[in-house]
């Protein structure tokens, strides 16, 4: 685990503000691995929540919410929930058979610029997925899938 | 497909002797036992407010109601859905709601977390206590939820995330092991939830094996792993702090006795009055050849014909002494 510096979260912020118009990120920011980000808002402080990591088995620390790629951010299915009052950019609204599509780990086959973008139906953010150019990449973790 | 099996004739007894061999009361007992209880959710208000998504379920067709007053958050389907259902709606994997059985509500109903609290769960998985009290401590605050082994922590981990919870830090150690480490590091909790692994008496309608797996000598091996653990865990509350210890079972061995251990071997605790909303029946001072402690009729024992619902055991403990 690595708590994120302000310089470091500041340049994730600044990210987050250009693909996806994130202007606030209140809480702690946690580097647990390579990719994953993970938000704490609770009363620990970060010297805390080191001494609690070097002395017990800490499995996770807050929510994970974003991914960092090569490519830019991918905000997880909860880390949409937790900032979507601040989501403006790069929203896609999906019909009803997209929607279902989706939630159900498909593909969308839908021709767009290449970038991340937040799927909304029905006025509820359902997921971000990477745009290839040709089709929406499918991240709806499989545990979280609607199964038939 | 249901498979009820009989229960053992030394459970029989001891049943009917919780029960105060009232015929009528045994006979209710017994026959709920072989009925399966209503499903009922907790909305996550951390994500949607119970009056929204009470909507998207009326949408659906399914007959819903909040049955407890002043907990709107509590949701009883009425409808009889298909299995599984609950868990394939699209409500659910977007975390508005958390499938949980009323009983299992109130261990946290009971302690009351604030967002200024540190709270221990420290038998945490699958979650279902530990992000209840997240969403109402909205997210502020601190719990360390606890368990000890790899799948129950994935469970938890994966629980936890549906719910969008990020006050938690979550832990995996024995409970022996996890009150040493904490008191080295000097840190106290003001609130504990001491949630013990149990024979599950109390989930018979739900796990009708639970029947053919009893026996006392099983609940003699839990009684004295609940010592051990409610003991350790009991150092970690700090004085004027509150635990709360629970199970899903009647057994005395696994609930007043495991008070009594804690008040023998503790003399700056005492037990508190709590109430709950929803019918229940007050701890024993006497299982056997043994005597509890009077004020153990402040614990509340729930038996699942009482409320069509599930069984379940509450007790709630301070600690005395001034803050230093």
């Amino acid at each position: 685990m690595k708590i994120m510096r302000s310089s470091q979260k500041k340049k994730i912020l600044n990210q987050l503000n250009e693909q996806f118009g994130i202007t606030k990120l209140p809480y702690l920011l946690l580097q647990f691995g390579k990719e994953k980000l993970r938000t704490y808002s609770g009363n620990f402080s970060g010297e805390e929540l080191n001494k609690l990591d070097n002395n017990l088995r800490i499995e996770t620390i807050g929510l994970y919410f974003v991914k960092q790629q090569i490519d830019g951010l991918r905000l997880t299915l909860d880390g949409i929930q937790l900032f979507k009052d601040q989501i403006t950019k790069n929203i896609l609204n999906l019909d009803d058979k997209q929607a279902d599509d989706w939630l159900h780990g498909n593909d969308l086959l839908i021709k767009l610029d290449r970038s991340y973008k937040i799927l909304k139906h029905n006025n509820e953010f359902i997921g971000c997925g990477k745009s290839t150019g040709e089709r929406i990449t499918n991240s709806v973790p499989k545990e979280r899938r609607i199964k038939n | 497909m249901r498979t009820n099996y009989e229960p053992k004739p030394a459970f029989v007894e001891r049943i009917s002797i919780l029960l105060d061999n009232n015929k009528q009361d045994i006979e209710k007992f017994f026959e709920t036992a072989k009925t399966k209880p209503k499903k009922s959710i907790r909305v996550n208000t951390l994500k949607i407010s119970p009056e929204k998504l009470l909507t998207k379920l009326k949408a659906k067709g399914w007959d819903v109601s909040q049955p407890i007053p002043n907990s709107p958050e509590i949701i009883q389907i009425q409808s009889i859905l298909q299995p599984g259902e609950l868990g394939k709606t699209k409500e659910h994997l977007l975390g508005y709601y958390y499938v949980q059985e009323i009983t299992s509500m109130m261990p946290i109903l009971a302690l009351q977390p604030t967002k200024e609290d540190i709270l221990l769960d420290c038998c945490a998985a699958p979650g279902s206590k530990t992000t209840q009290a997240a969403a109402i401590m909205n997210n502020k605050g601190t719990i360390i939820a606890n368990d000890v082994s790899i799948p129950r922590i994935k469970a938890l981990s994966s629980n936890l995330e549906r719910q969008s919870t990020t006050n938690t830090i979550i832990t995996r150690h024995d409970a022996v092991t996890l009150s040493q480490k904490l008191k080295k590091l000097n840190l106290q909790f003001n609130k504990i939830l001491v949630d013990a692994p149990c024979s599950g008496e109390g989930n018979m309608r739900v796990s009708p094996r639970t029947l053919l797996e009893w026996s006392e000598g099983l609940l003699r091996s839990l009684s004295r792993k609940q010592k051990r653990i409610a003991s350790e865990i009991l150092q970690l509350l700090q004085p004027e702090g509150e635990m709360i210890y629970s199970t899903c079972t009647h057994a005395p061995e696994e609930n007043e006795e495991v008070i009594q251990h804690l008040l023998d071997n503790n003399p700056n605790i005492e037990i508190q009055e709590i109430s709950l909303p929803i019918k229940t029946r007050p701890g024993i001072i006497k299982w056997k050849d043994k005597k509890f402690h009077k004020d153990m009729t402040k614990c509340h024992r729930i038996y699942h014909h009482d409320n069509d619902m599930e069984g379940f055991f509450v007790c709630k403990i301070k600690k005395l002494g001034d803050k230093k």
